[in-house]
This record gives structure tokens, sequence and C-alpha cells, in this order.
């Protein structure tokens, strides 16, 4: 299929995925289009929620991931999380399998598009989803504009059934290698917040990179929690 | 929020614009570029077409031209670059820093 033709379905397909509110949890990664052929990645993230309604105050939720090149547009990772809330012990929540595809060349047209796609089981709260992501990326000087667009089919046991859409973006600023700052935008319906986001890279030798992120995620209506912070440390090699 | 979603997917979804890139071409061998000065007109979106003549993978890494991509042995591969103000964008070999080095040299 060609790139055009691949894009064009991706566009098409987008209202329809908008026309729906989402309900989950939308902050994390703000995934990037590229994939460097025979990559490995081994990655750890850490969110802690703080809120003013005790029930969603105080958690703590961690995901560790494998991810590894198929080929020069292909990228495949697993991951497992797991969550604490108070007065508990840290026990798995949900495990995740993901396939990103790199649809077109770094600089080649006006912006750059990715797709990833997923499947994931909430099995601590009975729901599964599938979910595709249109992932573009822009560069303005030393600007770099990311969006992620989800829409999400979610079923379970006490769950109705239904199509959810979620978003994700960041403007980033390329001042040096090992310190990018840059502000970080999520919305799903009970959860929509920006904050601030450091995020960096350090070469410790040659083929191997650290990549880190740390941020905090504000709600910026009743239903979001008050603050999410977030860290993430890969090692790319 | 809704309105704003839509306004970031606009922006993101601009019209593909179709042209002419003009083609220049590297090759890697003994894990050194050929040629490691490039000279590139500014203000132009030009294509790099590098062919690594070594058995071992390199990878192409600049953070001041913002492109990092893996050509694996005896492989080629296709970089875009610009369009670029004048100056010195320095560039390397990730496997190989010591010896894979270069400069695009925008006038």
């Amino acid at each position: 299929m060609s790139i055009l033709l691949r894009i064009t379905l991706a566009t098409l397909l987008l209202p329809y995925s908008m026309m729906v509110f989402s309900d989950g949890n939308s902050i994390g990664k703000v995934e990037h289009p590229y994939i460097q052929a025979q990559e490995k990645e081994v990655t750890f993230a850490s969110f802690y929620q703080k809120d003013s309604n005790p029930k969603k105050d105080n958690i703590l939720k961690h995901k560790f991931g494998f991810g590894w090149a198929l080929s020069e547009r292909w990228f495949a990772e697993i991951n497992i999380s797991g969550k604490q809330q108070p007065d508990e012990s840290l026990t798995e929540s949900s495990y995740e399998v993901e396939l990103k595809h790199q649809l077109t060349e770094q600089g080649e047209y006006a912006v750059d598009y990715g797709l990833l796609m997923g499947y994931e089981n909430e099995d601590d709260i009975n729901i599964e989803e599938f979910f595709v992501t249109l992932i573009t990326e822009k560069q303005w000087g030393k600007w770099v504009g990311t969006a992620n667009v989800t829409g999400i089919y979610e079923w379970g046991e006490n769950i109705n059934n239904e199509f959810e859409t979620r978003l994700a973006a960041q403007a980033r600023y390329r001042y040096k290698p090992n310190l990018e700052p840059a502000i970080e935008l999520y919305s799903g319906e009970f959860n929509k917040g920006i904050g601030p986001v450091l995020t960096g890279s350090k070469r410790i030798a040659p083929g191997k990179k650290l990549f880190w992120e740390l941020g905090v995620i504000l709600g910026i209506d009743k239903d979001s929690p008050d603050q999410t912070y977030r860290a993430l440390l890969e090692y790319e090699f | 929020m809704f309105k704003f979603k839509f306004l970031l997917i606009g922006l993101f979804l601009t019209p593909i614009l179709w042209a002419k890139t003009p083609v220049i071409e590297i090759r890697i061998s003994n894990h050194l570029f050929y040629p490691s000065l490039i000279p590139v007109p500014a203000n132009t979106k030009v294509k790099l077409l590098i062919s690594n003549e070594d058995a071992t993978s390199e990878e192409f890494e600049s953070y001041e031209l913002n492109r990092e991509k893996v050509i694996m042995g005896n492989q080629k591969a296709i970089i875009f670059i610009g369009p670029l103000a004048a100056g010195e964008y320095p560039f390397f070999g990730e496997f190989y820093p010591q010896t894979a080095q270069g400069k695009v040299i925008v006038k």
C-alpha cells in the first residue's frame, strides 16, 4: 500500500474516532514516529497521582517494557504495569503488546507520520482494549511538535463496550541533547491535563544511550487528578 | 478541549508538498564518510543517499540536523535534511564515532 494511501486512510478514519469520548487514563509517554533498525530498548516508567479526592489520591503505577526493532520500519514492544494504592502492596495490573510502524522518512514531507497499534489487558479491572494511534511530528527550527491521536475499542465484564479517543501532544525545545524542556497535553474523558516535562538523552557507549523524562501534569478539570508526576528511564542498545 | 483537538489535528495534517529534491551520495567505507564535507545550498531540502560499504552497521547521527538513522552493512539508506540556514552541521557514525565524522556545510 502506498504511503499516501495509508496516510489518507488514517486521516479518513480520524473524524469518526473523534466523535466519541474517552474515559481512560491518557497520561503516558508521547510516542515519536521514528524507528531505528536493530535497536532494542528497556523502559521503566513511574506515575504518581495526587488528588483532593482520597479515592484518587496517592496512587503509584509502574510500567516496565521491552522493545525491539523488527526492521527499519517496524518496532514491537511488550509492557507490564503494576499499581499500588494506599495501604496496599504493588500488584500486576495490566499487560500490553504494541506494534509501531514508521510511515514516512523523517523530513521527507511537511509532517512525519507513524502508526501505533496495540492490545492492552487491564486484568485487575477486567477491561481489554485494542487501540490504533496516528503519530505525527513536525519540526519548526529548535521546536518539535508531536501529536498522538488514539482510537480505542474497549470491552470487559464490568463496562459497556465502547469506542474512545485519547490525545497526547508535546511541544519540545531542542536546547541540547541532555536537556530538552517540553510542554505536554493529555486528554481522556476523566483525565485532561497539561504540564511541564524535562527530557534528555546521554550517550554512554557507542550504540548505547540513556533517555529520560521527568514531569508533572496538572489536571485542568474537576474529574482529572490534581497532579500526576511522571518519570521515565529508557536504555537503548 | 474538543475544538482544540481538531485544531491540533489540522495543524499536523497539513497538505503534503511534492518537489524534486536534489540527491547527494555519500559512502561509508572503513568507518569513514566519503565525502566527509558535504556542501548543501541554503534553504533547500536535500536527500542524502548513504551507501554503507562496510560489513558492519553504522548509524548516521547529528543532533544539529536532528537526524539518526541506522544503515546496515552493505546496504543503502535515505536521509532527508533541510531546508537549513547557512552554517555548519556536524554528523558522526554512532558505532565508530572516533573515525566516522563529517559536516554538512550550508551556504
